[in-house]
């Protein structure tokens, strides 16, 4: 059988190779969309599930400080953290904030750890693992003495709690870190993961100013968004273009409107590529049947079971379907893409499962070999 | 063991129907070797096509070692057609490209039978007399060997009835003779052979003859 099999696709190879391309076609458009899409509905249910006041409002992630670049000099990352300053003593804030070697030289051994506000973990509704939140004390000192230390649970193994962080900062607390954390912004929001995460509290806004410190200005809280123009007036006189602004309840609008606006005709599109994708593995079938009638049938009088033929037909269906499954898998790195495709070969098979029948009917075998003749 | 009982087959022709078998009954026990014989169009294939399941009578029954065989799903008859019954059709219903060997071979891929397949294509080859041709396309063979080919197509799965549509009509008198020497050994072991003819020389080896005429038993 699998002999016979493999002859048959040799003698049809060009056709299976055309047929293998266009599959994977459709699939790559599938698998393309449905990522995109699912990566939207990540966002989307990730904002849902917060419960924070729509004042809070988020700088655009799409920052561009200066007609220079990206903000990736350290000369930008000054004027940043001016602009992040001045926020801090205008408004009420929440948040995150890196300290990274442009902050500070001598104070190195923080480096890739976070300043947090007092409610950064009750906002994001980060949960713990092991040991306790930071208290209303820790906060707002002036001292980088006795400070207390969170991590991500991923450090878990690596250090226990009442583990002192490069000797000076006590670990009291272990966050899950299979949670992620979603920002408000404009199209470019996406959940953060929580890996490798480092926290202490924020200190307070004179102890980080003079030392150098970003303060955390995540999320800034004002009933009235236009008082968020006083920023951008701030962040021109300094040279830098101005931010946009996004509050949870406008990226969620942002997000559904893109998911409207692109992916739906995207989806159309390649519902319409596969759906030819699927039509043209019947009718290659078809045709197969067709050019070969004959000769099935004469495998049939010879006892060929109806099951036996359609095994035979659908071969090469199932193995183009097979091979552009795979390939889809190696691209999407998913099972998902794989399962769809092998749906619709199956589909494909059952289709032309009434079609065949009916041109291998049975009753006048003979005058039906005749006939092919 | 096999056994047609008040058989009727209708075609549908022109203004009306045409009756090829109209009431044929017979019983036919294992290792008789049996000819059919009869006029041009009397509806000797017709009833070796039902025979054979290869057609549906549209009246009457159709039993093989006493099992009813008309009527059962589609898949048994195939199972059946496979395991107990070789057919060699009028026209042979070979497949052109393929060679002698894989032509032989198409029952094999289906067969349950535990039996060595190289061997018995050979083996078969060796009594129809086409050893050397084992690797010919089938479109290079004259009609005699063609025919022989068939014939053992029909064997070759070792099958408890051998039913033969005109198997020496594209043989010389020398094959025929070989032919029928085959099926009269097939039928000593024990095989049913029905063979449908027109030469009553070939009629005469039979140890039984049915007559068709109009669709009917004379
Ligand atoms: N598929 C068919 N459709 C309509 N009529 C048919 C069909 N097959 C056979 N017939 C008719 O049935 C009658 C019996 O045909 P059948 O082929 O059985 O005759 P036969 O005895 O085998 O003749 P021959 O010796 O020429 O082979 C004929 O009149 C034929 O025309
Ligand atoms: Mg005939």
């Amino acid at each position: 059988m699998l002999k016979i099999i493999i002859s048959d696709i040799r003698q049809e190879l060009k056709f299976y190779i055309l047929l293998i391309i266009q599959s994977l076609l459709a699939f790559i458009v599938i698998g393309a969309v449905s990522i995109t899409i699912g990566e939207y509905q990540r966002c989307d249910t990730a904002i849902k599930e917060y419960d924070i006041s729509d004042n809070y409002y988020g700088k655009s992630l799409t920052e561009v400080y200066t007609e220079h670049g990206r903000g990736g000099g350290a000369e930008e990352w000054l004027m940043k953290m001016q602009v992040d300053n001045f926020i801090a003593e205008n408004f009420h804030t929440e948040g995150y904030s890196f300290i990274n070697t442009y902050d500070v030289d001598r104070e190195n051994e923080l480096e890739g750890v976070e300043f947090v506000t007092k409610n950064f973990f009750e906002l994001f509704e980060l949960k713990l693992l092991e040991g306790r939140f930071f208290t209303e004390e820790e906060y707002g000192t002036s001292t980088l003495k006795n400070t207390p230390m969170i991590m991500s649970g991923d450090y878990l193994g690596e250090y226990k709690l009442g583990d002192m962080y490069k000797g000076k900062y006590e670990i009291v607390g272990f966050i899950d870190q299979n949670s992620s954390m979603m920002l408000p912004g404009g199209e470019g929001s996406r959940p953060l993961p929580l890996y490798n995460e480092k926290y202490i509290p924020v200190k307070s806004l004179s102890f980080m100013k003079e030392n150098g410190f970003d303060y955390p200005t995540t999320l800034i809280y004002t009933e009235d968004k236009a008082e968020l123009r006083k920023i951008n007036e701030y962040a021109e006189k300094l040279g830098m273009y101005p931010y946009l602004f996004a509050s949870y309840a406008e990226t969620k609008a942002i997000i559904d409107g893109t998911i409207n606006q692109v992916n739906i005709p995207m989806f159309i599109v390649s519902f319409i590529i596969s759906v030819m994708a699927l039509l043209c593995l019947i009718q290659a079938m078809l045709e197969f049947v067709r050019n070969n009638a004959e000769e099935l049938l004469i495998h049939m009088m010879c006892g060929a079971t109806l099951s036996d033929i359609i095994l035979r037909v659908g071969a090469g269906t199932v193995l183009t379907a097979f091979i552009s499954a795979v390939t889809a898998m190696i691209i999407f790195r998913t099972a998902g893409a794989a399962l769809l495709i092998s749906l619709a070969a199956v589909i494909a098979m059952i289709f032309s499962l009434v079609p065949i029948a009916a041109r291998l009917k049975l009753k006048p075998l003979i005058a039906a070999v005749k006939e092919e003749k | 063991m096999l056994k047609v009982s008040n058989l009727v087959k209708i075609y549908p022709s022109g203004e009306g129907k045409l009756r090829a078998l109209d009431g044929v009954s017979f019983e036919i026990t294992d290792g008789e070797l049996v000819a059919v014989t009869g006029r041009s169009g009397s509806g000797k294939s017709t009833l070796l096509n039902i025979m054979g399941l290869l057609d549906k009578p549209t009246e009457g029954e159709y039993y093989i070692n006493d099992k009813k065989a008309s009527g059962l799903p589609l898949r048994e008859q195939a199972k059946l057609r496979n395991a107990e019954i070789g057919f060699v059709v009028q026209d042979f219903a070979l497949v052109e490209k393929y060679t002698v060997k894989q032509n032989v071979n198409i029952p094999l891929i289906y067969s349950k039978k535990q039996l060595d397949k190289e061997r018995a294509i050979r083996e078969v080859l060796r009594r129809v007399g086409l050893s050397d041709k084992i690797n010919t396309p089938v479109y290079k063979l004259s009609g005699g060997q063609k025919q022989r080919t068939a014939i053992a197509r029909a064997v070759v799965n070792d099958p408890s009835v051998i039913l033969a549509d005109e198997p020496t009509g594209a043989l010389d008198s020398v094959n025929a003779n070989g032919i029928m020497t085959l099926f009269e050994s097939l039928s000593r072991a024990g095989k049913t052979v029905v063979i449908v003819t027109h030469d009553m020389n070939i009629a005469a080896r039979c140890s039984r003859r049915i007559e068709l005429s109009d669709g009917k038993i004379i």
